[in-house]
């Protein structure tokens, strides 16, 4: 039996669940037992259902009670039982891709299973790094923005990796918590030198490259989110507040399609809570594939330096 | 519609939040947001008290600022409207 980190949780399984194993004295964590079993559907408690534009159904999630969410992504699904710290996991047994399965569970089941059911907890689809200082910033904007492009340049400028498209902020503490050791870029796996691994991810036409690099699995306070809008010069980064500012968080942040009575309030007074208290500032920027630093790294870079 | 002798009404299950001088208003079963400045809050805050005519909105607008009886009723139109179309308010009949 194997111990993996996910989050601040250690997750024990008899097979390679596709996440970094860790030693038992390196880091605590509330420990988790993984078991290999078939997931069925459920038969209420749907909250969150995600169609593509091919019509075909990428993300469903469940909630048929507190403690147990489900989530199915494809062929693989998932069953999080947090009252047994339990974590049920059903993969195609012709499956042997466990980076897609690692980054499925690190990037979607844990953010996604954490925010359900801890108050306070919200999802936004960002990238995240990790300032010198130890201060967190979330880049936030559409697929294509510019976001995970950004988020390889500040590691190469030192910068640590904390998450990439999914970010986890507990709202009652303004802090973030760090994750992914992976980034998903639409280039090819021969311009980032730095990934120990690279995969074509088919169905998003991107590949997904992984880091050697996992820092400590420390939170973060968020110090700012800067807000991606490619498009025509000039160039300029400011600040924003009110709706400007809470009309972008709220289209980024994960959204649940129906819920438990008061959960979606909550959500919502959650995110109002960080756009007050978080610096959130939009960054219009060109998009050049072959400037050496793009010009949103420039901008996050000029402010926070 | 909206006739001088409808009244506008605002749903009952809409959440709003301030953010920095502006007011977000939360549409849970739509799943929609929409931003409301300080003029757009005072008009919400007297439908909030009840149906209200657009000509009584207008009154909260011409004792606020000072612009013309028509300009105000205008806005206050405007706004209605606005709010009707988002699928925010409704129009009543006028008791």
């Amino acid at each position: 039996m194997n111990r993996y980190g996910l989050y601040d949780l250690v997750l024990r399984s008899d097979r390679d669940p596709g996440l970094p194993e860790v030693d038992a004295g390196e880091r605590p964590g509330e420990e988790w037992e993984v078991v290999w079993e078939a997931v069925d559907e459920p038969h209420r408690g749907l909250v969150h259902d995600v169609m593509d534009f091919d019509g075909i159904r990428r993300l469903r999630v469940w909630w048929p009670s507190e403690g147990e969410i489900i989530l199915f992504y494809g062929d693989r699904r998932v069953r999080w039982l947090s009252g047994e710290r339990l974590l049920e996991i059903e993969v195609d047994p012709d499956e042997t891709d466990r980076l897609l399965l690692g980054v499925f569970l690190e990037r979607v089941v844990a953010p996604i299973a954490m925010m359900l059911e801890r108050p306070g907890f919200v999802a936004l689809h960002a990238s995240a790094m990790g300032d010198p200082d130890g201060g967190a910033w979330a880049i936030l904007g559409h697929s294509g923005a510019g976001k995970s492009t950004a988020a390889l340049h500040l590691l190469r400028q030192g910068w640590e990796l904390l998450a990439d498209d999914l970010v986890l902020v507990d709202t009652t503490t303004g802090e973030m918590l760090p994750v992914a050791p992976t980034i998903r870029l639409f280039d090819g796996p021969e311009v980032v030198k730095e990934a120990l691994e690279s995969r074509y991810v088919e169905a998003y036409r991107k590949y997904l490259h992984r880091f050697s690099w996992r820092g400590p699995w420390r939170r973060r306070p968020l110090k700012g989110l800067f807000y991606l809008e490619p498009g025509d010069p000039p160039n300029r980064c400011e600040e924003i507040e009110g709706w400007e500012a809470a009309r972008r968080v709220l289209e980024q942040a994960f959204e649940i399609t129906d819920g438990p009575e008061g959960f979606r309030a909550r959500r919502f007074s959650a995110l109002c809570g960080l756009t007050r208290e978080v610096p959130v500032r939009v960054v219009r920027y060109e998009k050049d594939r072959d400037a050496e630093v793009p010009g949103q790294v420039e901008a996050i870079l000029r402010v926070t330096s | 519609m909206g006739a001088n002798e409808t009244r506008l009404k605002l749903r009952e299950d809409l959440l709003v939040e301030e953010v920095s001088g502006d007011w977000i208003v939360f549409d849970l079963e739509g799943g929609h947001y929409m931003g409301l400045n300080e003029t757009g809050w005072l008009l919400w805050q007297r439908l909030q008290h009840g149906p209200a005519k657009v000509k009584e909105l207008g009154a909260v607008l011409l004792a606020e600022y000072e612009i013309e009886p028509d300009q105000a009723v205008g806005d206050a139109r405007e706004f209605a409207d606005h709010l009707v179309e988002a699928n925010l308010a409704s129009w009543v009949e006028a008791e």
